[in-house]
């Protein structure tokens, strides 16, 4: 399948779409905790599913909040809003364990059901086992220019693990003639264009940062 | 007074190009502060800067307000003397305005635009995760001049192509960004420096066959608990971390070399020498990577300097 990191929740591949995932490392937690165990790449909704997401909702709040500098902006409907006012920066965690983070830059936001959907863009290095499908994503990124974000969702069979899925709808990876000089048989370089959600909670705050 | 159709054009750079709103609405309120005071007024601000465009063709009358003159269209009211971004506490260095819009027109890096209106930034706070320490660095002060050509560049395009770096560098560069920070190797032996977030270093950013050489940890000490995710993935190879206090940590799959402490911290590893990092705390990497095709997927085999 694809080369990237597995989820310690459910053991399937991990794409790494900001909101859909999460990075939970070791130097965050107690390592005694049970929670501790899943240290590592986890999807979003695998981390909220389960019942130790609470507890890494709690060690990052206080790690950002306390060592990081952050400061408390917001809690509501479960989000706790912390932002950096001097970087215009916030990362929310939500008391499942989700979170997300969204720093001034680029980014546009259009408004969403529920919230606001952020631009994001990034380079993304992809790699598959399976050459076939490398060489048919190649051919259309050359061709098209574009490929929809869901042809590699469903490819992992990773689709039930989005959390936001319809922010996901207009998400496609876009050909670049730089990253074309990285593409191998059996991986494929290109810029990732898709939008995050960030809930009403938390867009309050973005929008006075 | 009149706008010139060079500001003009400028405004037109702003407004088609790249950015937030917000942002297009800040560079175009410092273009016009910069065209206000080559006309000769020298403390000024622009208020109504949400449709700065339209002042193009609106008659535009200096008031003072709180003691701060103020632009603004004619006949429009000022309901709050506007705020100075924290950037500004020097005041506004209206000779970069065309600098700024170039910036913001251009979608240059996120950590960049932190001062508001896209200018570089100049002053970065940084937290040890651990606690353990809080940094207020300067750019021209605390970074070296090769620290600060990459900095800038990662603010670029998040990651930048390097022969060597030295380990102190990338603790600076992490701490500036408040982010992690890695370098990690191609087959073909060169060495890139890779921004990641402020959690972690993204698999994405990683390009097929790289590896990594050295990496580092946002914390002032540390345990063999950080560790845990980096020698399940850890190769036979020896890679290394360097956290914020500036320790190298090597490990390789077959554990931490560096000794413990009594209190379970760990602490330098006195008289070794890594392959990848030469005896002046340069990292500069393997000798060789190769990346073995087999039947079970690729094997790479990694050969020290």
């Amino acid at each position: 399948m694809g080369d990237l990191e597995n989820c310690e929740v459910c053991a399937r591949p991990v794409l790494e779409l900001e909101g859909q995932f999460e990075i939970l490392q070791p130097y965050y937690a107690e390592s005694e905790d049970p929670a501790f165990k899943l240290a590592g790449w986890v999807h979003t909704l695998c981390l909220a599913s389960s019942s130790l997401g609470a507890s890494w909702a709690r060690w990052r709040t206080q790690h950002f909040s306390g060592a990081r500098g952050y400061e408390v902006a917001s809690e509501a409907e479960g989000w706790i809003v912390l932002q950096d006012r001097r970087r215009r920066a916030l990362i929310a965690f939500h008391t499942d364990g989700a979170s997300v983070a969204a720093e001034h830059g680029n980014a546009t936001i259009m408004p969403c059901p529920g919230g606001g959907c952020m631009s994001v863009e990034r380079d993304a290095h992809i790699a598959f086992s399976d050459r076939e499908f490398v060489a048919r994503i190649q051919q259309e990124l050359t061709t098209a220019r574009s490929v929809p974000l869901s042809r590699v969702v469903d490819k992992l069979e990773i689709r039930d693990k989005l959390q936001w899925p319809a922010v996901l709808e207009s998400g496609e990876y876009r050909f670049s003639r730089q990253l074309q000089g990285d593409w191998s048989p059996r991986s494929f370089a290109a810029r990732v264009h898709y939008r995050k959600f960030l809930p009403e909670v938390v867009l309050s705050v973005w929008n006075t940062l | 007074m009149a706008f010139t159709d060079l500001t003009l054009q400028e405004l037109d750079k702003i407004e088609h190009g790249f950015g937030t709103p917000e942002d297009k609405q800040r560079a175009a309120a410092v273009l016009v502060t910069q065209w206000l005071v080559t006309g000769g007024l020298t403390v000024l601000s622009v208020q109504g800067a949400r449709n700065s465009r339209a002042l193009a063709s609106e008659p535009i009358e200096i008031i003072e307000q709180n003691g701060v003159k103020v632009a603004r269209v004619l006949g429009e009211s000022t309901p709050e003397a506007p705020s100075r971004p924290a950037s500004h506490a020097n005041g506004p260095n209206v000779n970069s305005t065309a600098e700024s819009a170039r910036d913001i027109e251009h979608g240059r890096g996120e950590a960049g635009e932190a001062t508001g209106i896209g200018k570089p930034r100049m002053t970065a706070e940084a937290h040890a995760l651990d606690g353990m320490g809080h940094f207020t660095l300067e750019f021209t002060r605390d970074l070296s001049p090769t620290a600060r050509g990459l900095v800038r560049k990662l603010e670029n395009q998040g990651w930048v192509r390097v022969d060597e770096i030295a380990k102190d560098d990338l603790v600076q560069i992490s701490k500036w960004f408040n982010k992690e920070v890695a370098v990690v190797q191609s087959p073909y032996g060169r060495l890139r420096v890779i921004l990641g977030t402020e959690t972690g270093i993204l698999k994405e950013s990683i390009k097929e066959g790289e590896i990594f050489v050295v990496h580092t940890h946002p914390v002032m000490r540390s345990s063999p608990g950080h560790f845990g995710k980096d020698l399940q993935k850890a190769g036979r190879h020896v890679e290394a971390v360097v956290d914020w206090s500036g320790q190298v940590t090597y490990y390789s799959k077959s554990g931490i070399m560096n000794p413990r402490g009594a209190d379970g911290i760990l602490e330098p590893l006195i008289g070794y020498e890594a392959g990848f990092i030469d005896s002046d705390g340069n990292v500069i990497g393997f000798a060789r990577v190769d990346i073995i095709d087999g039947p079970t997927g690729t094997t790479i085999k990694v050969t020290s300097k």
